[in-house]
């Protein structure tokens, strides 16, 4: 499984987007993280450090689906559109 | 895009004239004095690199087709004017300093407008050259220079009515191939870092001003062009070899007088010349811009010294103490007041004639007027958290002494768990930006950069529509004369 990661700017975040993104890598062993490349991955995986989300992924598509997190508790959603229960 | 290391050689091969303490700098690049404000623009560059933050530090440009470093470039909505503001504050939040790359973005915004309305009304072609040179900027990722401010003299006086004629800068011999231009401009903050100097005009003119009217970009090392640096308060400390006492020992800003001595213009390089009734717009737009700028920067300076506050707190066992509590929300209070006159005047934005945008001139001003004044309040809480130590501990040598480094860390010891030396650290990260070299930045550049309070007024006043207020109390009130 390729997930496209992409990350806001990181003016204000309201918790680690890098640490999340790693966290990400330890629960996932198989998938292969990237944050380069447009176009369709398996899971896109917009990492926004707070609610305004602002950061620009119209170029971006899963084939499985998008998800633009804001809190770290958005982080179980992003497992379950990758198949796993935390 | 550059690299910063990239940045950092192309800043080595150009052959600039600096001088420092009454000596040339050979090269300011390996200056111990200035080599801090190198990294922070470096950091520009730097933070491009990076997948956490490219998307605020780089955007696609429909001049060049590809994407570039956004301090190069010319918005195209509102999105980028708040896409701005949060790029500055992470680079404010990374250097703790003047990162010194935002004068030429709000330099470049203001031309392309005010470039485009001039050609409209004279029938000049400044706008096309302009272009041109943008693409330049943009391909080659430069580092400009937005110089405006001159220094003036007589403030009751005209530029043409000066004792000394060259207190402004202005145009002193026009050829077929270009102008010769003679003058100065005065704080001119991250000169020595940069490739070229695009040069504005510093107040709206009359008529008679007309060879002051000038606006053009020239690289930073064209014969006649030198530039005196600026002193800063504590800069030898990084003379003297050790980390410690510098409190931010990696970043930091400058600024310099510059000096153009006869210095030539090529046409394809002049954006104004004679066409004073354009001199207001361009002052008027650039201020603007540069005023919400400040709504980015100083927020993320901001930051580090709300941060660096609470370390104190916590080193000194005051943390959990009301007041100290309510002190740091305040701070935070006062800060993030400024981030939203920031976003505000960005989010209101507006297209101009050229098709850039263009920040509300309203709550832009009301957003600068607050600079004026917020960051004075947080850095005065910053000291009454950090306590006396902050100015009274010893020098990192005699922390480091044999004899005098063993009491000095037994009596400066604040909680059991923190080693003196990181309490040491932090004070004086809140010396250096309260009263130390960032303190230029910091505290004073944000009374009188992108114009001093009663500037902000002036076009607060402008803008303000009193008479509908007057009218919106009248209907209320059912008054009828």
């Amino acid at each position: 499984m390729i997930i496209r990661l992409k990350y806001c700017g990181g003016c204000n975040p309201r918790y680690d987007r890098t640490a999340l993104a790693a966290r990400l890598g330890r629960d996932l062993p198989g998938a292969r993280l990237t944050h380069e490349g447009e176009g369709e991955f398996d899971v896109v995986a917009v990492l926004c450090g707070c609610p305004a989300r602002c950061a620009g992924h119209e170029e971006l598509r899963g084939r499985l689906g998008k998800i633009v997190l804001a809190d770290e508790r958005d982080y179980t959603a992003l497992l379950k559109l990758c198949g796993v229960a935390e | 895009m550059m690299t910063g290391k990239d940045y950092l050689e192309s800043i080595r091969k150009m052959n600039m004239k600096i001088f420092m303490f009454g000596d040339k700098i050979e090269s300011a690049v390996d200056n111990p004095v200035l080599r801090p404000s190198l990294n922070s623009v470096k950091a520009t560059y730097e933070l491009a690199g990076q997948a956490e933050y490219e998307d605020l530090m780089t955007v696609y440009s429909p001049l060049v087709g590809k994407k570039i470093n956004r301090f190069c470039h010319i918005h195209q909505s509102t999105e980028d004017l708040v896409k701005k503001v949060k790029m500055q504050r992470l680079c404010g939040q990374t250097t703790a300093s003047c990162f010194q790359r935002c004068v030429g973005l709000d330099a470049f915004n203001a031309l392309y407008s005010t470039t485009y309305e001039t050609d409209k009304k004279h029938g000049t072609n400044y706008h096309q050259r302009f272009v041109e040179f943008m693409k330049k900027v943009q391909n080659e990722d430069l580092v400009v220079d937005g110089a405006m401010t001159d220094p003036k003299g007589d403030r009751g006086l005209s530029p043409s009515q000066q004792a000394d004629p060259d207190l402004y800068l202005r145009v002193v011999e026009r050829r077929s191939d270009g102008i010769v231009v003679r003058g100065a401009k005065a704080h001119q903050t991250g000169i020595c870092n940069s490739h070229e100097v695009l040069v504005m005009p510093t107040i709206a003119m009359k008529p008679e001003d007309k060879d002051y009217a000038v606006s053009f970009s020239v690289p930073v090392d064209t014969e006649g062009i030198f530039m005196i640096i600026g002193r800063q308060s504590c800069d030898t400390r990084k003379l003297e070899g050790g980390k410690l006492d510098l409190g931010n020992c990696e970043y930091g800003g400058m600024e310099a007088l510059v000096i153009f001595d006869n210095v030539f213009v090529p046409n394809e390089r002049i954006f104004l010349d004679g066409e004073t009734d354009f001199s207001g717009m361009l002052v008027e737009r650039f201020a603007g811009y540069h005023r919400q700028s400040y709504g980015g920067c100083k927020v993320g300076v901001g930051d580090v010294l709300i941060g660096a506050a609470a370390l104190a707190a916590d080193y000194n066992g005051a943390a959990k103490a009301s007041h100290i509590k309510d002190k740091l929300i305040e701070m935070t209070h006062l800060n993030e007041t400024l981030y939203s006159c920031g976003i505000a005047c960005s989010n209101e934005g507006s297209q101009t004639e050229s098709g850039n945008y263009l920040i509300d001139l309203l709550l832009a001003n009301v957003c600068k007027q607050n600079i004026t004044r917020f960051p004075y309040e947080i850095t005065r809480l910053a000291e009454d958290i950090a306590g006396g130590l902050m100015v009274t501990a010893p020098s990192e040598k005699d922390l480091r002494h044999p004899k005098l480094g063993p009491y000095i860390e037994k009596y400066l010891k604040g909680v059991a768990n923190v080693s003196t030396e990181s309490r040491l650290k932090v004070l004086r990260l809140i010396e250096n930006m309260t009263l130390g070299t960032a303190a230029v930045g910091y505290r004073t550049e944000s009374m009188h950069g992108a114009g001093s309070p009663q500037a902000q007024r002036i076009m607060i006043a402008r803008q303000s529509n009193l008479q509908h207020k007057k009218g919106l109390a009248k209907a209320i009130a059912k008054i009828d004369e």
